[in-house]
């Protein structure tokens, strides 16, 4: 009982970073980034290359980066000059960018499956409430509740987080007001792309890298952002959690369902509150 | 702030009558018919093989270019009716002991009362989740019928026990390419007549005008939410048989046809056809599955240069295939009004 | 002195709707000008080219000497220009406080700070943490203002202030572009409200048709003679 409460905190943590990513993107530029899971199978696989040079620490750091100079390349090039085309034409953009990713993943590393090792110190089992659990896990669950945090302190106490509230309200308001939105957009997308690598790269130890390993995963960032309401972090923290135990709880009791769960709660929420859980910035 | 999402529409010169746009129509389908029935004996085997599964797919992307074009939404999970389509007749071919041609018209009707009941919840919340909604659903079905032990197969799939003759045809006949390939040619061409004939009516344009502005749809006194079931609706059909035919002339059918991939492959079919015209998604679906058979050296990684390819047709050009035949043909005639002065 | 704003045969268009024919004007440091016309003879424009929404085909827009080639939205306030535009465009999930914020510039220092701008306008002060969209329509305006000078610019650039605002609000917004001129910025006004254009500048255009078509002094002028130029 406790072991899967936990096991669905863990995966609604690794929800939590790869929607708020999601959310932040979609605030920012209004497009829903379809390469969103395959950033994620990138930050694994990066971390799991440097991982020998750098140690786990600073391989998860280096999936962060590396994913973040993408999404800054990718509002660069993409969102930024095709903002005023329709949003469609960006969303399939972002559809040819998760083949080619997904592709290039295959080129370099191969489609056998590899696994990465958790860091030394968090390798055994923990002690919790009598039962023994992976400490590792835990840890991607504190990495998780950081993460978030950090994110929303950023978003809240600082000035850039503020012109970056502001410009996911109004872009052109806040550009008027002498705020480079240009680069406030590039380091929104950026931090947005940053999260799905770091939670690839967190969630590399727990199974095995395969070039398809955000297929699944990224199904359900895309149920919790809709659920949550689209544009709301608060909303996706909660249908995070949600999810993460219905998952959970599903693959030990209806195991032949988990993959139908996730769309018969997505259909409840959407048939009571068609614009999900927090969903009055929309309409 | 804009949800709604739609490509440019090419605008169509309206001075034509409607007379002469009927005797080009006549024009175009007549021929279309002749190259239909001509092409077996002309191309080779492969390529009529070839061609005639490009044109059962060309339904399923016929579905997702007809909800594009009418809503402005993509979907990214149309797979689920054209493999349900097969599936359910499938089904009750192999294991109900009906008719045929009775278990052909159930199952339809099985997959479209189903895919209303999908639009109706679905088609509550706002256009930009849309995307990621029919995604999510087609995940989830693709896994139940993968994971699904016993008749149907699970990964494996099934083979169905089909009759020697459906609506009087051979079903060896049928199996054919060549009989099949002009099956499919003349489908395609009364079914392209018909979404064209949709488009002019009354409904049609309704659901072009919620496209454009579904608030200002709204004030005018439009309900604008049956009309977008309606719309889920007829491309789910769409795709729908597409799936019959496909099964029916495989005998076959597995969870591969349901995927998700198929659907983005079916996304990208009618976004390179381009989505104004109902011929576009079946154009975009000849070139891809012809292109496909050509490259074949590239073996395990067609996704790279399908998503470039992707991505330069919808920066340089969205409006797809359709897009550059109105461009082509109104440079003709602004030739050819010029040369008369 | 180079001008803050400076436009030379300005050719402006929205997309390929061409909507201002050759627009030359200039505004000196601490000059208060008055832009007047009806509705629709491009008066917006003038400041959408400035911000880049609308594109300048031909002529020169300068800001403080500096020509301005496909400007983005932000590039005159980081010139000095501040905006006020039609509309006010409070930034609705910030609150009072973040709105004005928003506004500053932190590499210009000057006299208008949080705490100059909040003793200005006390409503502002009281209300600092609900939401800028908690505001009335006049009060709103005031946070607008208040926005626009937290960047302390060389020259402020009021679009329709008085636009669906009360007599005794208009009143308000003059005696502030009083003190704001006082602190020796320059005041490009766009109205239609002649009364404020009286009070609030010395120098006016008149605008049709995407053109400057008349220009005079408020010195002596003969209101009811304007009135006649732009009224409908």
């Amino acid at each position: 009982m406790i072991i899967q409460l936990l096991n669905g905190l863990v995966y609604g943590g690794l929800l939590v970073i790869l929607s708020s990513g999601l959310v932040l993107i979609f605030g920012l530029r209004q497009v829903v980034n379809f390469a969103h899971g395959a950033f994620y199978t990138l930050g694994a696989y990066v971390a799991l290359s440097v991982s020998a040079f750098v140690g786990f620490w600073g391989a998860l750091a280096a999936a962060f980066v590396a994913l973040s100079v993408v999404g800054i390349a990718l509002d660069r090039f993409c969102f930024r000059p095709l903002q005023n085309r329709p949003h469609a034409v960006v969303l399939i953009i972002t559809f040819g960018l998760f083949l080619i990713v997904t592709d290039l993943v295959q080129l370099v590393w191969g489609r056998e499956s590899y696994s990465l090792l958790p860091p030394p110190d968090f390798t055994g089992p923990v002690d919790v409430f009598g039962t023994p659990y992976p400490v590792y896990r835990l840890v991607v669950l504190a990495l998780a509740v950081v993460a978030a945090v950090a994110l929303q302190a950023w978003l809240r106490l600082t000035r850039i987080g503020l012109h970056a509230r502001a410009a996911a309200t109004d872009i052109v308001a806040t550009g008027i007001q002498g705020v480079n939105t240009d680069r406030v957009g590039a380091l929104v997308v950026g931090v947005g792309c940053g999260l799905a690598g770091l939670a690839g790269a967190a969630a590399a130890p727990l199974l095995a890298l395969t070039p398809s390993m955000g297929d699944a995963i990224i199904i359900d960032s895309f149920v919790v952002m809709v659920i949550g309401g689209l544009g709301s972090f608060g909303g996706s923290i909660v249908a995070a959690a949600l999810l993460g135990q219905i998952q959970a709880f599903g693959a030990v009791y209806m195991p032949s369902l988990t993959t139908l769960l996730p769309f018969v709660l997505m259909a409840a929420v959407l048939v009571i509150r068609p614009t999900g859980l927090a969903g009055a910035r929309i309409s | 702030m804009v949800l709604e999402s739609s490509l440019p529409l090419p605008t169509r010169q309206a001075s034509d009558s409607s007379r002469s746009r009927a005797a080009r129509w006549l024009v175009w389908s007549v021929l279309a018919v002749v190259v239909t029935v001509l092409a077996p004996t002309l191309c080779s085997a492969r390529v009529i093989a070839v061609s005639s599964q490009a044109l059962m797919f060309g339904f399923l992307a016929m579905g997702t270019g007809f909800i594009h074009k009418h809503s402005g939404l993509l979907s990214f999970g149309h797979a689920v009716w054209f493999g349900l389509a097969g599936y359910s007749v499938g089904i009750l071919a192999t294991f109900s002991g009906l008719p045929i041609e009775l278990a052909i018209a159930i199952g339809l009707v099985l997959v479209v009362a189903l895919a209303a009941l999908v639009a109706m919840v679905i088609m509550r919340s706002p256009g930009i989740a849309f995307s990621m909604l029919t995604l999510a659903i087609n995940v989830a079905v693709f896994e139940l019928f993968n994971r699904m032990r016993g008749a149907t197969g699970g990964a494996d799939g099934f083979s169905i026990a089909l009759p020697e003759t459906i609506f009087g045809v051979p079903t060896t006949s049928l199996q054919s390419p060549q009989t099949m390939f002009v099956i499919m040619g003349i489908t395609t061409i009364v079914t392209v007549g018909a979404l064209t004939l949709f488009e002019r009516s009354h409904l049609g344009q309704l659901t072009l005008a919620i496209r454009e502005n579904p608030e200002r749809a709204r004030f005018i006194g439009y309900d604008i939410y049956w009309p977008r079931v309606i719309v889920f609706v007829i491309s789910a059909a769409l795709a729908a048989i597409g799936g019959l035919l496909f099964t029916l002339y495989t005998g076959f059918v597995s969870p591969e046809v349901l995927g998700f991939m198929t659907s983005g492959q079916a996304m990208i079919m009618a976004m390179v056809g381009g989505t104004a015209a109902a011929w576009g998604p079946v154009a975009g679906a000849l070139m891809f599955f012809l292109v496909r058979d050509r490259v074949t050296f590239l073996g395990d990684h067609w996704m790279l240069p399908l998503g470039s390819a992707l991505i330069v047709v919808m920066a340089v050009w969205p409006t797809g295939l359709v897009g550059a035949a109105d461009f082509v043909s109104r440079r003709i005639r602004g030739a050819a009004r010029r040369l008369h002065g | 002195m180079t001008a803050c704003i400076r436009f030379d045969d300005v050719h402006a268009y929205y997309g390929g709707a061409h909507i201002l024919h050759g627009v030359s004007f200039a505004i000196e440091p601490g000059e208060r000008v008055a832009l007047i016309g009806r509705n629709g003879v491009g008066k917006t424009t003038v400041v959408n080219s400035l911000l880049g929404i609308a594109r300048i085909g031909s002529g020169v827009a300068r800001i403080a000497g500096r020509a301005l080639k496909n400007p983005r939205t932000f590039t005159a306030a980081q010139l000095g220009i501040a905006i006020v535009p039609q509309g006010r465009m409070i930034v609705p999930n910030l609150t009072i406080e973040e709105n004005l914020i928003l506004g500053a510039a932190p590499g210009r220092k000057g006299y208008w700070t949080l705490e100059t701008i909040l003793a200005l306008f006390p409503i502002l002060k009281e209300r600092a943490r609900s939401p800028g969209t908690a505001l009335s329509g006049g009060q709103q305006q005031m946070l607008a203002l208040g926005r626009a000078l937290m960047g302390n610019p060389t020259c402020l650039v009021l679009d329709e202030p008085s636009e669906g605002l009360a007599p005794v609000i208009v009143d308000d917004v003059a005696d502030i572009a009083a003190k704001v001129a006082a602190q020796g910025t320059a005041i490009l006004l766009i109205e239609q409200n002649l009364s404020l254009v009286r009070r609030a500048a010395d120098r006016f255009g008149v605008m049709a048709k995407g053109r400057i078509v008349s220009e005079g002094s408020m010195a002596g002028l003969d209101i009811a003679a304007l009135h006649a130029h732009i009224a409908i």
